[in-house]
């Protein structure tokens, strides 16, 4: 009977051809809207995930924010230092991370700028050293974008006073593995020098990579005095803790210090641009919504035209035998095909919108401050959109054919038969 | 066997009520061919609807067979209808979007009759008809004579115990109506179908065995409006 009745319903359809596909042309426009917004959006919250997967969900940034500034601190001030920005460096008690059970492992920087003599360079001029604890390139070597040395070596518990160059200030200053160059009134050796940083190496990996002189936190502390003054931490949570709580417990305890710090995760941060994404996208979606809701009325008003023409075939089905249900169910199956047929090309159309779209949007779809330019992205399609799509399309269209359908069930077959 | 008794019905036209049966008691056998006679206006084609299900008396009682119509829901009144009664319209009503074998399987479909057997069922059917060739057209590329033909045929697919044929000739040729009265007849005659006839015309009131007469909205005698 099913199967009778789709068929019956499809020659309905086909029988009339135009206003069949004006209806479902609504449908299209309606779906389309909604699957190209809802893709788009999607693929911008994957598109931020993955630049914030590269530093890794467990890792906590740490920065000491001045007691004074404290109170004006937006989180927004100290993202942006603690992605090569320059922060002040300020005296903390590192040590203590070490007891926190919620802590696996911790590194820290300081930068600081100096007067930087090289014989090569042929003068003088200041840039930046950034100081590192040991093996804090090893532990956090994402944020590192690998640190990846492509002459000489990397740092080793005995050496003093040696000097890892970024790609950048290595050519402009035009040294070797081997050569020295003096930090303030300390001569360095250089025994390393790092790749370029990779152009896709985005969101959050340090952006200071290509110009920075590193050099062992020990011996920057030797140069410009100083112990214990970090510009940033970075900490790795323990398998199993909660990065929010490990967070709080962080600041909480510098604060009973005395020296408060801002603490800043992969985590806290996604969820934050993920909430103002998601927002952005259900605002757009609800918009779309109205397109559909009018390509439902679209449905409805044809199958009310519909039930209207076909009053007299309704009641010779009835003579010949159909119950109320018969009736009904011929028309909403009308009605829901219609919905299903729109809703399948609305996909199609959907599908195609957004990834043209999403080509054009690939550049700026990127987290200011975060995440280079170049991130790639794509609309992204969940087998749930697409599913969800075409059996909310087939039900609006049997929605909105249910009253018609509902007012052809319920006609009288004398009535019916009489109709002109 | 149908049997009427007291049966009205009264049709409520914006404030004002009309009567358009009002008592009428009536009895058909199994195996007649009869005729229902009256002019416009008498309530005849309220009596069809009431023969034929497709309606229910305000009072009195109809019954079909052993079930009692006018007791009955929508659902029981459409099973009715499509197992045991069998239409024939003036203006034939197939439906126009549908070719001749889908007309005649639309009742078998209501009956979940499988697809074969309901192509099977209705090629034969139109085949004895003399329709077999037309098959696959629409009504609109059939004569009148082919249309009632059809329309015969979707009347009988079901094997009904009542053949209810409301001015069958209504809007043929006199030649084309005598072919489909004989038609009429021989089914009766032959399969001892039950035919009931409403019509005003008395050639075709000539096939039956029995007329009849309602007036009024009353059953009585032909001369009760041939005098008028």
């Amino acid at each position: 009977m099913l199967r009778d009745n789709i068929r019956l319903a499809l020659h309905n359809i086909l029988h009339r051809r135009v206003r069949s596909w004006l209806t479902i042309l609504g449908i299209i426009v309606g779906v389309a809207a909604v699957v190209a917004l809802i893709s788009i959006g999607d693929g911008m919250r994957n598109s931020v995930q993955a630049q914030f997967e590269d530093i890794g969900y467990s890792t906590i940034m740490l920065v000491p924010s001045g007691p004074e500034d404290q109170a004006k601190e937006a989180k927004a001030g100290a993202m942006g230092r603690m992605f090569g920005g320059n922060q002040e460096p300020t005296e903390i008690n590192l040590d203590i991370l070490g007891r926190l059970p919620q802590i696996a492992s911790y590194g820290a920087m300081r930068v600081e700028t100096a007067m930087i003599t090289s014989e090569h360079m042929g003068g003088q001029g200041f840039l930046r050293v950034i100081g590192l604890t040991d093996g804090m390139t090893d532990a956090f070597n994402a944020y590192f974008s690998g640190f990846p040395i492509v002459q000489g070596h990397e740092f080793t518990p005995e050496d003093a006073d040696v000097l890892i160059l970024g790609n950048q200030v290595a050519s402009d200053l035009g040294v070797n593995v081997g050569d020295p160059v003096q930090i303030e009134n300390t001569a360095f050796t250089v025994i390393g020098i790092l790749a370029a940083r990779d152009t896709k190496a985005g969101a959050m990996t340090f952006r200071g990579l290509d110009t920075g002189l590193f050099v062992p936190m020990r011996d920057l502390e030797a140069v410009f005095g100083g112990e214990n003054k970090i510009s940033q931490a970075l900490i790795e949570i323990s398998d199993g803790t909660d990065v929010i709580v490990a967070s709080n417990a962080i600041k909480a305890l510098y604060t009973d210090l005395g020296t408060p710090v801002s603490t800043m995760s992969a985590e806290e941060m996604s969820q934050r641009i993920m909430g103002v994404l998601g927002g952005i996208q259900r605002a757009l979606t609800a918009i779309a919504a109205i397109a559909l809701l009018v390509g439902g009325i679209g449905v409805m008003n044809t199958m009310y035209t519909s039930v209207l023409e076909r009053t007299r075939d309704i009641g010779i089905m009835k003579a010949v035998g159909a119950k109320d249900r018969d009736v009904m169910a011929l028309f909403l199956i009308e009605s829901g095909l219609l919905g299903i047929v729109g809703g399948g090309l609305g996909i199609l159309a959907g599908v195609g919108i957004s990834s043209v779209a999403g080509g054009m949007l690939a550049g700026s779809l990127v987290v200011p401050g975060v995440a280079d330019t170049t991130t790639s992205f794509a609309a992204s399609y969940s087998p749930l959109l697409i599913i969800g799509t075409l059996v909310f399309s087939a039900l609006l269209g049997a929605l909105a054919g249910a009253l018609p359908a509902r007012r052809a069930a319920k006609l009288r077959p004398v009535e019916a038969l009489r109709y002109e | 066997m149908i049997k009427l008794e007291n049966a009205a019905r009264t049709y409520h036209m914006g404030k004002t009520d009309v009567a358009a049966l009002r008592g009428v008691d009536l009895k058909i056998e199994d195996g007649e061919l009869v005729a229902i006679m009256g002019p416009s206006g008498s309530g005849k084609s309220t009596l069809m609807h009431l023969i034929g299900a497709l309606d229910q008396p305000d009072e009195g009682s109809m019954v079909f067979g052993e079930q009692d119509v006018s007791k009955q829901g929508r659902n029981q009144l459409a099973e009715l209808r499509g197992k045991h009664i069998g239409f024939v319209f003036q203006s034939f009503n197939l439906i126009a979007t549908l070719t001749a074998l889908e007309n005649v399987e639309l009742p078998m479909m209501y009956q979940g009759v499988t697809r074969k057997d309901r192509l099977t069922k209705a090629r034969n059917l139109l085949e004895q008809l003399g329709v077999g060739n037309r098959a696959d057209h629409l009504p609109t590329e059939l004569s009148g004579g082919e249309q009632q033909r059809v329309a015969i045929a979707r009347a009988l697919v079901n094997d009904p115990d009542l053949l209810l044929a409301d001015e069958p000739t209504g809007n043929l040729d006199s030649k084309t109506g005598k072919q489909i009265m004989e038609l009429l007849a021989k089914l009766n005659e032959e399969q001892g179908m039950t035919v009931v006839l409403v019509t005003h015309d008395p050639a075709v009131a000539r096939y039956a065995q029995r007329t009849i007469h309602i007036f009024d909205g009353k059953v009585g005698q032909a001369a009760d409006w041939e005098e008028e």
